[in-house]
């Protein structure tokens, strides 16, 4: 989508910029970093038309865990949009994370280990 | 016996990682923290030692935390792994309470949290194993490293320090809060956080210690000890009724037509404007709601003397003309405690 610079209110401006400051980090350092979307005084119409500025990519993810938690990578690879909801699917928390893949999709080591564990005991039963 | 830490309590608990993350990221949220911050603290921090004591109050403090369902973490943080002692949900009873008591308390000494939930009445008035119960509290809060009064009763005394309106009328049992104690010189003095509510939230509850086990210190607090990080804001600050206030749209009785359009509930009694809390934020039962959106106006449960009113009007009485910036105000308790924070319009 084309956006008329001159039409995107000042505060979208500056999150876009620090969006692409803290990617160039990412690309740069490896460094990661997030951006609670919850924290800002985001406008209605500024919350809509950064979504709609980012865009959806090519991964789109659910996570069940205490509620749906919905990911999806943006149109700018190592920008993601996570929306944290609870059982009733209310929105209970926002943020963008500027990762190569968010730490909520990534299998932790001690739960790789304990579900190998699991899966040998399927055999022995 | 080195004490796990949160991350490891949960996962015994059978707690998944991706949830103790995401638990970390709405608490970071919720308490304007970095995610990473948050969730390096939890996995490194010794589950902390809980001791909750009960005293003159309804346990709907308790209840507040433990009825949430699924169960959340929040319930399983300081339900079910942490607490040392917590004699509504504990088995024991007799000699092998009190004993579960003082053990716990000598275990962790100078590092236990210590929650209260109800208020102290005066001697003669509530004792435990033959013991006052402001003996009782004086000894707890001795050798804890941060004093947690959750409720308005501990908080601030609550119902059992609600007087007659008439002339002369006073709390028969004389019940304070355990700030009111601590002032008074009759508890030690440490640091003391109010939870006021009635109950209190308990994302409000579970928010104020991991708080406390990340930055290994009290939030910000306002000048009634309450933390500013949940109860910097009124009620009325981002009520959905806020439109109808300002365009003087009121609902007048609670089935009238301005009740059934959502209107501003301001003259049937809603203390929103005078109410610090966080029910428009978090809401309760999980999000789902809290009394202003269900149709009901604030009660104000989180201001000292709630339950006191000026006039005969009693809970409903209408505080419009004071926030309307004139006339008596019906609002406060009997000593002023309710009202005195003036700092939000």
């Amino acid at each position: 989508m084309i956006v008329d610079e001159t039409e995107i209110p000042a505060l979208v401006q500056a999150l876009v910029a620090e969006i692409a400051t803290k990617v160039e980090t990412l690309a740069d350092h490896g460094q990661p970093d997030t951006l609670d979307l919850r924290g800002l005084p985001l406008l209605p119409g500024d919350y809509a038309l950064l979504k709609t500025l980012l865009g959806t990519g090519e991964v789109t993810a659910t996570v069940s865990a205490l509620g749906p938690t919905r990911i999806h990578e943006t149109l700018y690879p190592g920008v993601w949009w996570v929306t944290y909801c609870n059982e009733s699917e209310e929105v209970i928390g926002e943020i963008i994370e500027i990762t190569v893949c968010p730490s909520l999709l990534i299998s932790d080591n001690e739960e790789i280990r304990a579900g190998v564990a699991r899966l040998r005991d399927t055999l022995s039963n | 016996m080195t004490k796990p830490t949160v991350l490891e309590s949960l996962t015994q608990q059978g707690v998944s990682r991706r949830s103790f993350l995401k638990f970390c990221a709405i608490s970071a949220s919720m308490l304007a923290l970095p995610v990473d911050k948050v969730a390096a603290a939890l996995a490194a921090a010794p589950m902390p030692s809980i001791i909750w004591l009960h005293f003159q109050e309804c346990t709907g403090c308790t209840e507040s935390l433990t009825r949430s369902f699924d169960p959340t973490l929040e319930s399983l943080i300081l339900s079910r792994v942490s607490l040392d002692y917590h004699e509504t949900l504990m088995a024991a009873a007799g000699d092998q309470a009190e004993r579960v008591r003082t053990d716990a308390m000598k275990a962790n000494y100078g590092k236990y949290i210590l929650v209260v939930e109800g208020a102290l009445p005066k001697t003669g008035f509530a004792a435990k194993g033959g013991r006052d119960a402001i003996a009782i509290l004086n000894e707890a809060v001795a050798g804890a490293a941060l004093v947690i009064a959750v409720g308005a009763c501990a908080s601030f005394g609550g119902l059992p320090k609600a007087f007659s309106p008439l002339p002369g009328g006073v709390s028969p049992s004389g019940a304070q809060g355990v700030s009111d104690l601590m002032k008074a010189g009759k508890v030690p003095n440490k640091t003391l956080i109010n939870v006021p509510g009635c109950p209190p939230i308990p994302e409000v509850m579970s928010g104020v210690l991991v708080y406390y086990l990340v930055n290994k210190k009290a939030p910000a607090l306002d000048s009634n000890l309450r933390p500013k990080l949940f109860y910097g804001e009124t009620v009325h600050d981002e009520c959905p009724r806020e439109d109808f206030y300002e365009d003087g749209q009121f609902a007048l009785t609670f089935d009238d037509e301005g009740a059934r359009k959502g209107w501003c509930l301001l003259k049937l009694g809603c203390r929103g404007p005078k109410t610090h809390n966080a029910c428009t934020k978090i809401r309760w039962n999980q999000g789902v709601s809290y009394p202003i959106r269900s149709g009901h106006g604030c009660l104000g449960c989180a201001e000292p003397d709630f339950w006191n009113r000026k006039n005969s009007s009693g809970a409903y009485a209408s505080i419009y003309a004071l926030v309307s910036g004139g006339g008596d105000g019906d609002c406060g308790g009997g000593d002023g405690g309710g009202d005195d924070d003036h700092d939000h319009d």
